[in-house]
């Protein structure tokens, strides 16, 4: 295996005064996708949160393409090539669809701006005759291929995208992990937290399950068969139909 | 008419680039800078410093006061205080920029210098061309209102709505977490958006300054003007900000002609039309909708995921979190029980003048009290205290002077009218949540300060009223151990209350209003409850002030003075009546100790301390004494319990711990009650 793009060692992170995550390692390889599974409150989000720096972790180390990121805000990891499409659509709901992209871009080169833009819409045609329409008035579909285009558009090294099927209708769950296909094969580094647990593993190469704060079980997606996903995820596999 | 229309857009202008600065910091931060009119007026000082006592140019005075001195002054406030009250509740911002409200005033003075200037320059080179517009006369200073004005609204709105740096503040304003994971700084933006927030403020104050003078009470008053707009533009709206602003100039100026001159009416109209206009704001929002929505709401779902909140509530905090056992019991009441027996002493240990002060000091301890009821109970922030205490000063020294009543009966009734308009205030404000709360009794405040303090039978050509004490407390020692004991009394209906079941319902509330609503708890009317009886006391403690000053000089009751009895009371603890009585004596014998031991110039020194006290209720929420005893009294009970075994909770078995709940429900103070209920 090549040198990971992600590297997590020992990660502790806190609230206040109740502990989220307890020595989290996990190794991401370069274009892999890996997929973090784990019941409700098991510390996914969190551990998203704390690669991309909203919440600061308590301690450990995260390397991410060969520097420390530990503790670095937000905007200078997204700098460093590493977004994050937070957990319930990640857009900017009072802003229009083509503001959303131009926030996403604002980082680029000046010249490199509107075809980044015209890339994502490429990607996402239904966003282009959506414009002028305020992110937060998209159906939910919508919005979380806006919040992928919004990834996309700057070529990230690292995608971090946290449930983003959660509330949506099954055909269009569909198009999110086809979408998800097409980023990886750009050559994308995807990390991925679901709850529709045999879907992700069909995309996923390695997979880690958390439970309550600790890996439970991490090793190749192939691997992770019925026992496994059985004995830490309990029904989870089997989600209740969410209505979007 | 014309001309009245044109005269008017002057003050007008004024409001609308005031009510402009404040929209947009509310709307980029979540916060209402209640300080706007002390920055002014702090701006405009140092603008006067530089062109008038130091004689520099127009221009290079100008671009160092208003380009940069304002904007410096809004980045270092918003590095050291703003960032940090972004998530807390509407109550910690209001009192934090309260507290700068005090501090700033008292720093200028201490910079400065003292004293009121009657006359200042504006931007426009003196003596001030007039020209003659449509027979109009117009000065330049009219004329630089007016290019201000547009300036705001067309560059405002243009940089908001076109360029990049517009759609990054449109993009915080939605969500600083979405920002930051854009890759923009929100920091750097919300920092740039302070420091144009503080260049408004000292643009207004150089602007306002040839009209009003260089006065922090006037400025307070111009901006809780402001306010007015800023409510009818529902906090958010530019353009109905500056429209509305406009308007309340032009009427204030159309009043000033077509009011008959010689009637005292006409005056008073004119005074209250920012008083009016959010009268009638805040009556059509509620026979319309109920209530103005949802006004603190800053961000989106993973801002408030991953930010802590709970532990920073002013007031929020519970009472009893580690107290068991009977140690817990003593502990918790010997500190307060000491602390009046130290305080009943007083009176004995000090000599002739000192004593007087005393008295007072007890009486401003009741007035105090007043809000441990509402802020501390009831989480509401009540900025007109004071004035509830000046009507009862005021009853009492009708009733008792001039009609012969028994003064402390005049006293209960002073109370009595008190809470009425408490009542009244509380059922036009509580409905529409906590700021407009602090926003309407604060303009209620000025109001009534300026229709009904100053009524000529009140002012009494300036000797104001006078009031005798009981016929049995005529030595300041009596008067004083009177004015404890009904300190005593009240306090213990505030601890019986805290106890009872309206005083849980009410803790409920604080903690969470939309869960006390679902247990059935009626939030409104528990609310009104406690805001009248605040009054009560608040007009009781204003009776026991007027009988110990023995004249109700005019400006003793000022809102602005009431603002700084609340940092006093904030600095040192707002939920405990211990607190009440130390803030009484802080605030009177601190000033007073200055004035006779030390040099004068450190006489404003007290007030710029009680404003930063009540800035760092952003850090310590229940006040600087109360985080104090608590720490010390958590120390004994831990030197007591050391012999048992330590607990240990982990913390991630405990129930309601969804990914988001982590982040959202856990606070200090609830997690100490777990400790403390753990088997």
């Amino acid at each position: 295996m090549s040198e990971p793009i992600l590297k997590i060692e020992d990660l502790d992170v806190r609230y206040a005064t109740s502990q989220a995550l307890f020595g989290v390692s996990v190794d991401v390889a370069p274009g892999s996708v890996l997929a973090v599974l784990g019941a409700n409150g098991a510390g996914k989000s969190t551990l998203a949160r704390a690669i991309s720096g909203l919440v600061r972790p308590f301690g450990g180390r995260v390397v991410f393409d060969g520097r420390d990121i530990t503790g670095k805000s937000a905007h200078h990891v997204r700098r460093l090539g590493l977004t994050y499409i937070p957990e319930g659509r990640g857009v900017f709901p009072g802003l229009t669809v083509i503001d959303n992209l131009k926030m996403a871009v604002a980082q680029e080169k000046r010249n490199d701006r509107a075809p980044a833009i015209d890339r994502a819409i490429d990607m996402f045609p239904v966003l282009g005759s959506r414009r002028s329409q305020l992110a937060g008035s998209l159906s939910g579909g919508e919005q979380q291929m806006l919040a992928l285009a919004r990834a996309v558009a700057v070529l990230p090294k690292l995608i971090i995208a946290d449930e983003m099927s959660l509330g949506l209708a099954p055909q269009i769950v569909e198009a999110v992990f086809q979408s998800l296909e097409e980023t990886r094969r750009a050559g994308v580094t995807i990390v991925l937290s679901e709850q529709f647990v045999h879907r992700a593993l069909s995309l996923a190469d390695t997979c880690v399950i958390l439970s309550r704060g600790r890996v439970g079980w991490s090793g190749p997606a192939s691997e992770a068969g019925t026992e496994v996903i059985d004995r830490y995820l309990g029904d989870a596999e089997h989600p209740a139909p969410a209505a979007s | 008419m014309l001309e009245f229309v044109i005269a008017g857009l002057v003050l007008g202008g004024i409001y609308a680039i005031a009510s402009a600065g404040l929209v947009i910091t509310y709307t980029a931060s979540g916060i209402l800078n209640f300080a706007f009119g002390a920055m002014a007026f702090f701006i405009a000082r140092f603008y006067y410093y530089l062109h008038t006592e130091h004689s520099w140019g127009i221009l290079p005075a100008a671009i160092v006061a208003i380009g940069l001195a304002g904007p410096i002054m809004g980045i270092f406030l918003y590095a050291v205080l703003f960032r940090y009250l972004r998530f807390n509740s509407p109550l910690i911002k209001v009192v934090a920029t309260v507290g700068l409200l005090v501090a700033i005033p008292a720093l200028a003075t201490i910079i400065f210098g003292s004293g009121a200037i009657l006359q200042a320059p504006g931007l426009a080179p003196e003596p001030v061309h007039v020209y003659q517009f449509l027979g109009v006369p117009i000065t330049l200073d009219d004329i630089i209102v007016y290019i201000c004005v547009v300036a705001t609204v067309v560059l405002g709105a243009g940089v908001l709505r076109f360029t990049e740096v517009g759609l990054k503040v449109r993009a915080m304003v939605d969500s600083p977490a979405m920002t930051d994971l854009s890759g923009t700084n929100p920091d750097l933006v919300s920092g740039g958006v302070w420091a144009v927030s503080v260049f408004f403020a000292g643009l207004t104050g150089v602007l306002a300054a040839p009209i009003i003078g260089l006065d922090p009470n006037k400025f307070t008053v111009l901006i809780a003007a402001a306010f007015a707009a800023v409510i009818a533009a529902k906090m958010r709206s530019l353009p109905i900000a500056v429209g509305v602003g406009l308007l309340m100039g032009i009427a204030t100026s159309l009043a000033e002609r077509y009011l008959p001159s010689n009637s005292q009416w006409s005056g008073e109209i004119i005074d209250a039309i920012p008083f009016i206009v959010i009268a009638v704001v805040l009556l059509y929002s509620l026979l319309r909708r109920g209530r103005m929505g949802d006004v603190e709401r800053v961000g989106g779902a993973l801002d408030r995921a991953i930010t802590p909140q709970g532990e920073s509530r002013l007031a929020g905090s519970t009472s009893g979190a580690l107290e068991s056992g009977s140690l817990g019991l003593i502990s918790k009441y010997a500190g307060p029980f000491l602390l009046i027996v130290a305080a009943g002493a007083l009176p004995l240990i000090v000599q002739g003048y000192w004593v007087g002060l005393t008295a007072a000091a007890f009486a401003y301890a009741v007035i105090f009290l007043s809000w441990t009821l509402v802020t501390g109970e009831g989480g509401m922030l009540w900025l007109c205290q004071i004035t509830f205490a000046g009507v009862g000063a005021i009853t009492t020294a009708e009733l008792a002077t001039t009609h012969g009543w028994p003064v402390l009966a005049a006293v209960a009734v002073g109370g009595v009218i008190a809470m009425l308009m408490g009542l009244v205030v509380g059922l036009l404000s509580i409905r529409l949540g906590d700021l407009y709360v602090a926003l309407v009794t604060l303009t209620f405040g000025l109001l009534v300060e300026n229709l009904v303090f100053t009524l000529p039978s009140f002012v009494n050509s300036g000797l104001g009223l006078t009031v005798n004490p009981p016929s049995f407390a005529t030595s300041s020692r009596v008067l004083a151990y009177l004015f404890l004991g009904i300190f005593v009394v009240i306090a213990l209906f505030i601890l019986n209350f805290r106890r009872s079941t309206s005083g849980l319902a009410m803790n409920a509330v604080r903690w969470s209003d939309p869960g006390a609503r679902t247990t059935g708890v009626s939030v409104v009317q528990m609310k009104v409850t406690v805001a009248a009886l605040a009054a009560l006391v608040a007009g009781i403690g204003g009776g026991l002030l007027a009988i110990q000053q023995s004249t109700i000089a005019p400006g003793t009751f000022d809102t602005f003075l009431g603002v700084v009895w609340l940092a006093v009371l904030v600095t040192i603890g707002i939920r405990s009546t211990a607190a009440a009585i130390i803030a009484g004596l802080s605030f009177v014998m601190l000033p007073a100790l200055a004035q006779a031991y030390l040099p004068t110039w450190t006489g404003n020194i007290p007030p710029l301390l009680f404003g930063l006290g009540a800035i760092s209720a952003a850090k310590y929420p229940d006040g600087a004494l109360a985080e104090q005893s608590r720490r010390f009294r958590n120390q004994l009970l831990r030197l007591a319990d050391r012999q048992k075994p330590p607990l240990v909770i982990d913390t991630l078995s405990g129930p309601a711990l969804a990914d988001d709940a982590v982040g959202t429900a856990t606070g200090t103070a609830q997690s100490a009650v777990a400790v403390g209920k753990a088997p």
